[in-house]
């Protein structure tokens, strides 16, 4: 009852070890070619570093160094690619850049249009680490093009904004609002300071992820003519933006007046509590010392270690901890009073 | 009379048979398909690059490492050695020593020049007493936590208790990461802006790699037939089961060796779950009850890329034990959450993964020994039922071996992390016999697993080592 069944599924089973084998057949070819050409390239590799390395120290043309096949390009790649990450000097970076700039641009140039994703994403990084000029209107083109991902649209911009490119910001505002602010804070973490003056200037009309990272970026930046920016923010906003402003100010550590930041150990809202306490430790401000005091016996877990570690910050603040453990009666305070007694030391 | 009526059943039972692998080779095609497309797109990249934005964003999130430790003293030293190289921004490691009746506390105290500290612990889950709890005084972001004894699940709630840093992973005593893992496992997370609350990746097999100081130097193949067995049985989960399963958000299964949670999220579920041996599916499938109750839209991630490495079972006996254990534990997270089956309120995890885990992962292996079975008694039978059991037996090669060589196909296309060919072949070649003697094996350990589970029977099995790093 079964016989054409039984002949079907054995050609479909015969059928199915064939496409599996041929499957097979064809990685193993593939693997076998690869590791030819890695042995190549390795071979070139070896062959190339020490004319490359001495154009870098003192750049003279040296015919060996043409590439003049695929491999070769590719070994360049892999060495300037090694050479850039350990090397110091401002003018060997800048004859390695040349190099990369003479030698990979035309690659570089097709593998922007390549079909292959990871290739373009590859061939957006290393445009970054050599600092490949001549090629941001590619890398613009790229950015526009309807197949583009996500990711490629965020490296792109990246890239953008590591060239000064003039109309970095606009075209974040009108086209790409859609990003997270890790993805933002990506695009502009090397962004130069005339992009960061215009993000400040429109901070207000900017969306609250770009807000965000603008105010990550300025903690990262660490300078104080941004202190009275982020101040008026802190004063001017509620919520999540706000926090984000405090942090910002604790992680630089200057504010023009305490006095105006104290109300905030009295905030419905324990995350402005910590926050302030945290604001506290790093400025180290006497008057802020009783309010920190009131944080350690503070409802929340969070607050209470926030307030310790910045009392301890202080000159005498074990001195004022210790005072805690003994006269306190509150037993959640004196807990963690005495945690932060016997740390570090 | 009697004759036919046996007939009758043989006949019936041969069409359950062959319609139920029928079924799931279809849903298992469909899965390989998403797979390799989600694996071939991101073919070739250059990871390294990828993961230093991540290393050099000041902004990372810190994470705290668990190691749950019971009599550990051949191998804990080195397990944390190896987390000491890896690469992340900031993050902390806990080893919570879990009364382990050997030198563990006194070899971690002496290696790591440890010293005893007052901390105050949030007590957020309920948990054995804590003892003592010691600093190491040059790494002051190495921690030991001496408790009583109370199983790994309430060793991993004393860890959810004392960490600092907003997401946790826990890890294994005898797995090896790569150094990236944390870069890879965190990427989904932070990408997503926090939508993604845990993740994980692929497990490998340690067995046969050269190994030292808790680094990867080479991937090899051990020459042991069941290690090379479960390499293939391994890849195809991870690469086909995982990365399909998760690109839809039905991933019930974070493997216990490796990976990343939230702690909030997790806390807010509950934490381990201290009477179940599979606390780590559990716990997934709670958090996914969890968000599904309260309509968050957050996922589960899963990244193809490996990023642990661990011992297996070179024996038979303990393969047999680690098996049948495991599918204790799938019963018991199954039946815990039971009410989720089909129920509307869990969407895909209630009409898709439910189904999936109950019947496939859970009652397949059953389908599958009678499948077996009936071929052998088919054998005494003989005329029409020899036809039904080469249909049997045809199903079960696609169902078993053929998966598994495509798995390997996929390995080979996609992450190629086997430098030599003669490695790639020989996997292909033990994938080919999976069914004729591997698979008989496995199906029928597991379906002592469920009549262990019928019985009522909670042993853990412990695993002996041997140690895989030199």
């Amino acid at each position: 009852m079964w016989g054409k069944e039984l002949l079907y599924l054995s050609i479909a089973t015969v059928g199915i070890i064939c496409i599996l084998g041929i499957i097979l057949l064809y990685l193993v070819l593939r693997k076998v070619i690869e590791n030819r050409q890695k042995n190549k390239i390795n071979q070139y590799k070896e062959r190339l570093s020490e004319p490359l390395f001495s154009f870098i120290l003192s750049p003279e043309m040296s015919r060996s160094l043409i590439p003049d096949n695929k491999l070769k390009i590719q070994a360049i790649e892999q060495l300037l690619d090694k050479y850039v990450e350990v090397l110091e000097g401002d003018f060997e970076k800048k004859n390695l850049y040349s190099l990369a700039e003479l030698y990979l641009t035309d690659y570089y140039k097709a593998a922007l249009k390549s079909r292959n994703w990871s290739k373009r994403m590859n061939t957006l990084y290393h445009i970054e680490d050599f600092k490949i000029r001549l090629l941001q209107s590619d890398v613009k083109q790229l950015i526009n093009s309807k197949r583009t991902t996500r990711e490629e649209k965020v490296l792109g911009l990246r890239v953008l904004a590591y060239f000064n490119y003039e109309n970095l910001f606009e075209e974040i505002h009108l086209r790409y609002h859609y990003f997270s602010e890790y993805e933002y804070r990506s695009i502009l973490l090397k962004a130069s300071d005339r992009i960061l003056d215009e993000l400040v200037i429109s901070f207000h009309k900017s969306q609250i992820m770009l807000q965000k990272a603008t105010l990550d970026l300025l903690a990262h930046k660490n300078e104080l003519k941004y202190v009275p920016f982020i101040e008026s923010v802190c004063h001017s906003y509620s919520g999540e933006i706000r926090l984000r402003a405090l942090k910002t100010l604790a992680a630089i550590g200057y504010v023009k007046d305490i006095s105006h930041y104290l109300p905030l150990c009295k905030s419905s809202i324990w995350e402005e509590r910590m926050m302030a306490a945290k604001l506290l430790g790093t400025i180290q401000d006497e008057e802020g010392l009783n309010c920190l005091i009131s944080l350690l016996h503070d409802p929340f877990w969070w607050v209470r270690s926030q307030a310790a570690q910045s009392i301890k910050k202080y000159q005498n603040g074990n001195k004022i901890l210790k005072n805690v453990y003994q006269t306190s009666k509150d037993p959640f305070a004196i807990d963690m009073a005495w945690e932060w007694i016997n740390k570090g030391d | 009379m009697l004759n036919t009526v046996l007939m009758g059943i043989m006949t019936t039972y041969g069409w359950f048979i062959t319609i139920f692998m029928m079924i799931v080779i279809i849903f298992y095609s469909s899965i390989l398909v998403i797979s390799s497309l989600q694996l071939r797109r991101e073919y070739q990249l250059n990871r390294k690059q990828t993961y230093d934005d991540y290393l050099n964003d000041y902004y990372s999130k810190p994470i705290s490492i668990i190691v749950p430790a019971y009599n550990e003293e051949a191998g804990i030293i080195q397990s944390v050695r190896s987390l000491l190289s890896i690469h992340y921004p900031s993050y902390e490691i806990i080893v919570v020593n879990d009364g382990s009746k050997d030198e563990t506390v006194a070899k971690m105290i002496e290696h790591y020049d440890m010293v005893e500290v007052h901390k105050v612990i949030r007590k957020q889950i309920k948990t054995k007493p804590i003892k003592k709890i010691y600093q190491s005084k040059f790494l002051p972001y190495l921690y030991l936590v001496d408790k009583d004894n109370g199983g790994k699940a309430d060793a991993l709630n004393v860890g959810l208790n004392f960490s600092n840093f907003p997401y946790f992973c826990s890890l294994d005593g005898d797995s090896v990461l790569e150094a990236d893992a944390f870069l890879k496992v965190m990427k989904p997370i932070i990408d997503s802006n926090e939508q993604v609350i845990a993740s994980g990746g692929s497990i490998r097999i340690a067995n046969g790699c050269h190994i030292e100081n808790g680094n990867i130097l080479n991937v090899g193949l051990s020459k042991n037939p069941l290690v090379i067995m479960q390499i293939i049985e391994y890849l195809r989960a991870f690469l086909m089961g995982r990365v399909g399963l998760s690109r839809h958000n039905l991933l019930l299964i974070i493997s216990g060796a490796f990976g990343v949670f939230s702690k909030h999220w997790v806390l807010q579920a509950g934490g381990y779950k201290t009477d179940t041996v599979g606390e780590d599916m559990e716990l997934v499938v709670r958090i996914h009850r969890l968000l599904k109750e309260r309509k968050l839209d957050k996922k589960i991630g899963y990244v193809p890329d490996p990023v642990c490495w661990t011992e297996v079972p070179e024996s038979m006996t303990y393969l047999r034990r680690q098996r049948s254990r495991w599918h204790r534990g799938l019963f018991e997270s199954l039946w815990t959450h039971r009410k989720l089956t089909f129920n509307p309120k869990y969407g895909s995890i209630g009409f898709i993964s439910f189904p999936y885990f109950w019947i496939v992962e859970f009652l397949g292996p059953v389908v599958e020994l009678s499948g077996f079975i009936y071929i052998i008694l088919s054998l005494f039978f003989g005329g029409v039922y020899i036809e039904f059991a080469i249909l049997i037996f045809f199903l079960s090669c696609l169902y078993g071996s053929f998966f598994s060589m495509a798995a390997v196909l996929l390995e080979e296309w996609s992450l190629r992390r086997y430098p030599k060919l003669d490695q790639i072949l020989k996997l292909f070649v033990y994938s080919l016999t999976e069914t004729l003697w591997y698979r008989p094996l496995t199906v029928f350990w597991r379906c002592e697993g469920i009549w262990q589970s019928i019985k009522g029977e909670t042993s853990w099995g412990e695993m002996k080592r041997k140690g895989v790093s030199k």
